[in-house]
């Protein structure tokens, strides 16, 4: 297996309440222990505010929100996952809070199903697949769609402001 | 007795005279006496001697129940069981402080598991964070591709260890919340112990005050009767011996029975006789000289209104 296809069947599991969902490890800078984000106001619900990368204002989004499930409760696992989407011809930086990391590991194409075409509580075009690892199955997030563009604009925007009034 | 005088004589001169008819009675009078006089006798010396034998024994009781010994052993009882409550008390006031040095131990233990539980606490933050750090060096690994194999092994360790770490970071926090139930539950029987002990210490020491004061009163209505039945002893020794001082009337009595008895006894012979009035003066101026008490010589006065008054001494025994 060349180097590269390794990488692109690397994935971070993590939880959001007591479901497993999995990102892309190409797409992932980094993960933060949860700091409380600076509100913006007038700002779509799943967006919880900014947090301070290294003098960076990063927006932080609420992934439960965004499945439209009843809001996240922060415990003492409760993380940020800081992503990297292409939208257009720009690079954004944004975070992720969820409920707990859990590993990085390998999920080879052969152990990932496709999307059920119902019964999902989340919308199909934010899902990848569903990976299998022993025995379970993880929600591979599609990480563009479900940060997208139309609310990327929304979000950039707020961190420019953010950044000006800082 | 009345002399009979033949009419035809004169008083100084010896007469013939019929002996008296009445003569022999005076024997059987003169014996009646001298058994009235044993028995008499017989009985006040028995009856003197069973006297001298009851003041004898109230004597011996009395001497016997001296209160000075008898106080000196339930004083000495007393105060040994005093001595006693004392010690037991102590005793029991030392394992209540036993109890008490326990209650404070286990305090102190609560204490270091509370240091316990926030180093648990600190480990699993540690193994946490090292957690964190595993994955986003394992992340960095898959950005850098080939070059980062090496150090995704290195993080894959990494992630292990920290598991490790997490894992017996709950196992101490496991291990000291039980330490902390025992000692919870320990620290509670101790109290409720030491509460039920106070109590039966208290009761307990009361109890026996109580058959103390008790046992301190009984003794000294004890020594009170004993000191009233000494007092009656004595009195009535007192009595028994007043009594023993009447009954020498015997000696009087026996006396004047054994004057009279033999006085009869000389009688007959003399009746046979005749007699004049001298006679009869002579014999009864005899008659005086053997008189030993006061009594007689009394009588001797009023009845010898013919006689004349003796006039020797009166000898008295």
């Amino acid at each position: 297996m060349s180097a590269q296809q390794s990488d692109q069947h690397q994935y971070l599991t993590f939880m959001l309440g007591k479901e497993a969902f999995a990102l892309g490890i190409l797409s992932i800078k980094e993960i933060l222990e949860y700091a409380a984000p600076t509100e913006i106001p007038m700002m779509p619900a799943f967006i919880r505010g900014v947090v301070n990368l290294r003098g960076a204002a990063v927006p932080v989004v609420d992934l439960s929100a965004r499945f439209n499930r009843p809001a996240q409760v922060v415990t003492k696992q409760t993380c940020i996952v800081i992503v990297e989407v292409a939208a257009n011809e720009s690079r954004h930086i944004i975070g992720v809070v969820v409920d707990a990391v859990n590993e990085v590991l390998e999920i080879p194409a052969a152990e990932i199903e496709p999307t059920p075409s119902f019964g999902a509580s989340i919308r199909a075009d934010f899902i990848e697949g569903m990976g299998k690892v022993r025995g379970k199955f993880v929600i591979i997030l599609n990480a563009s769609r479900v940060l997208s563009t139309d609310d990327l604009e929304a979000l950039t925007l707020a961190a420019h402001e953010s950044s000006a009034a800082a | 007795m009345i002399l009979r005088f033949s009419k035809t004589h004169d008083a100084s001169e010896t007469v013939a005279t019929t002996p008296s008819p009445y003569a022999p009675a005076l024997p059987i009078l003169a014996k009646q006496v001298d058994t009235a006089r044993a028995q008499m006798e017989e009985a006040i010396v028995a009856l003197s001697e069973r006297f001298a034998q009851i003041v004898q024994r109230i004597d011996s009781t009395l001497t016997a129940s001296q209160s000075s010994k008898q106080d000196g052993d339930l004083a000495a009882i007393l105060s040994t069981g005093k001595a006693d409550l004392v010690a037991v008390i102590g005793a029991l006031k030392e394992i209540h402080e036993a109890r008490n040095t326990l209650a404070d131990e286990i305090r102190g233990l609560a204490e270091h598991t509370e240091d316990l539980k926030r180093m648990a606490a600190d480990v699993e933050m540690i193994a946490f964070q090292t957690n964190m750090l595993s994955l986003n060096a394992a992340i960095e690994a898959a950005h850098a591709g080939d070059a980062g194999k090496g150090f995704a092994v290195v993080a894959h360790e990494v992630r292990s260890l920290s598991r490790a770490s997490r894992e017996t970071g709950k196992r101490i926090a496991e291990t000291v919340n039980s330490i902390t139930h025992t000692l919870t539950s320990i620290a509670r029987t101790n109290e409720s112990v030491a509460v039920r002990e106070t109590q039966a210490v208290r009761d307990s020491e009361s109890r026996i005050h109580e058959v103390l004061d008790r046992f301190t009163n009984i003794s000294g209505q004890l020594a009170n009767s004993a000191e009233e039945l000494r007092a009656d002893s004595a009195l009535i020794q007192g009595e028994i011996g007043q009594s023993l001082v009447h009954l020498q009337f015997q000696d009087r009595v026996g006396q004047i029975l054994g004057h009279v008895s033999s006085t009869l006894q000389e009688l007959p012979p003399l009746m046979e006789r005749t007699a004049t009035e001298a006679c009869a003066a002579q014999f009864l101026e005899t008659m005086a000289r053997t008189y030993t008490t006061s009594e007689q010589h009394r009588n001797h006065q009023a009845a010898a209104d013919v006689s004349p008054a003796p006039s020797q001494a009166v000898t008295f025994f």
